[in-house]
């Protein structure tokens, strides 16, 4: 190797990684000054969400239960006046943006306390719908098997699709169905 | 002054980034949904832009040529990191209507493009103009575009509810081809627009 192209590497390497260092260093600081506020508002939401969907008189207690249902991230036994009265779930499902996190509370009877999404990058207007309560509010009180259809027929079980967004109604739809199957296994 | 104001024209008509020079066309497609997304991407690309082309500006002596679009990438991908975590600590909503298109900035070609094209070859004022120019101009075209498809494919602006509980919005322009659409037309009026004043 010839030494002016030594010096040009050399120089050139080392213009590069000041650039680097110097950017690394400023986006340390950010991220210092930032991270605690998102990990507070991120813990906020959840809070929110379960407290929303489970009411406000619950506490919740980590769920101690083998889980091999991957879209299932959380899990909390709910606590009423003392006593265990169903669940609260975290899952996250994929839908047609990637993973709808959400918040499902199943009852001590094994019925959809609520749903709440906490997260999810949907389609605006079309499957970014799917938080707005005229469609959330089709999951409470339902046991069982779930299925989403284009139009109601009155059958049990039957979710009505998101016009334009199936593919975030069956997301949904199916991350309630996990944690209904979690309530129904844990309850045997 | 004099100059300012003709590169703030430049910037919101004449060489307006998406309606004249068609550049930055991906983030103007994807996140004009709806006026407040499309008025959040355009207000955190201004900042991109105006922080990138500033530091180039200081930094264009020292930058060698050989290396000076990973200088420049580094750069803005700091600034674009940056604007990120302050937008999820600070405007939690908006952040997230705006997902992954925030992180894209990096590789939006107008932040890139005013880099090579402007802050590398001219003083720091000059360039913080520029950088402000080519932003406002930017958001001045995502607002007109997200305005139109709000209206049309949602219905509603800024969220709001325009028409009665019977109107059936189109959904069309709120998916990609309204994007498309919206933008062609748009283009097209500006341009007779643009020639008019010309003549």
């Amino acid at each position: 190797m010839n030494d002016s192209l030594k010096k040009d590497l050399i120089h050139l390497g080392g213009a590069l990684l000041a650039i680097t260092v110097v950017v690394a260093l400023c986006l340390g600081c950010v991220d210092a000054l930032t991270r605690d506020k998102i990990a507070a508002l991120k813990e906020q939401q959840v809070k929110d969400a379960m407290g929303a969907v489970c009411g406000t008189d619950a506490t919740f207690e980590p769920l101690e239960a083998d889980i091999d249902d991957e879209t299932i991230q959380d899990a909390y036994q709910i606590i009423r006046n003392g006593s265990p009265d169903g669940i609260c779930v975290q899952v996250a499902p994929s839908g047609y943006g990637g993973e709808i996190t959400m918040i499902v509370g199943v009852s001590g009877e094994g019925a959809v306390l609520g749903v709440q999404i906490v997260e999810m990058s949907e389609t605006a207007g079309l499957g970014a719908n799917a938080e707005k309560p005229e469609f959330l509010q089709q999951y409470e009180g339902q046991q069982g098997d779930l299925t989403v259809v284009k139009s109601a027929t009155g059958a049990e079980g039957e979710i009505v699709a998101l016009s334009g967004a199936t593919i975030t109604s069956n997301g949904v739809t199916s991350g309630v169905q996990s944690a209904l199957d979690l309530a129904a296994s844990l309850a045997q | 002054m004099k100059n300012f104001l003709r590169q703030l024209y430049e910037g919101l008509f004449t060489n307006n980034p998406v309606l004249v020079q068609l550049i930055g066309m991906c983030p103007t497609l994807a996140t004009t949904t709806s006026l407040e997304n499309g008025f959040g991407m355009g207000m955190a690309a201004t900042a991109v832009l105006i922080c990138s082309n500033v530091v180039i500006s200081l930094l264009r002596k020292l930058i060698p040529s050989k290396v000076r679009i990973a200088a420049y990438i580094t750069i803005i991908a700091g600034f674009v990191t940056a604007v990120d975590l302050l937008m999820q600590a600070y405007l939690p909503d908006l952040s997230k209507s705006l997902g992954l298109f925030i992180p894209l900035i990096v590789v939006n070609c107008i932040i890139l493009a005013r880099a090579e094209a402007f802050a590398s070859k001219n003083k720091v004022i000059p360039s913080l103009v520029d950088g402000l120019a080519m932003g406002l101009g930017f958001t001045f075209a995502l607002c007109i575009l997200s305005t139109i498809r709000e209206i049309l494919g949602a219905g509603t602006l800024l969220g709001h509810p325009l028409f009665g509980d019977n109107f059936q919005p189109a959904i069309m322009m709120i998916l990609p081809a309204g994007g498309f659409l919206t933008l062609g037309f748009v283009i097209a009026l500006f341009q007779k627009i643009l020639k008019k004043k010309g003549a």
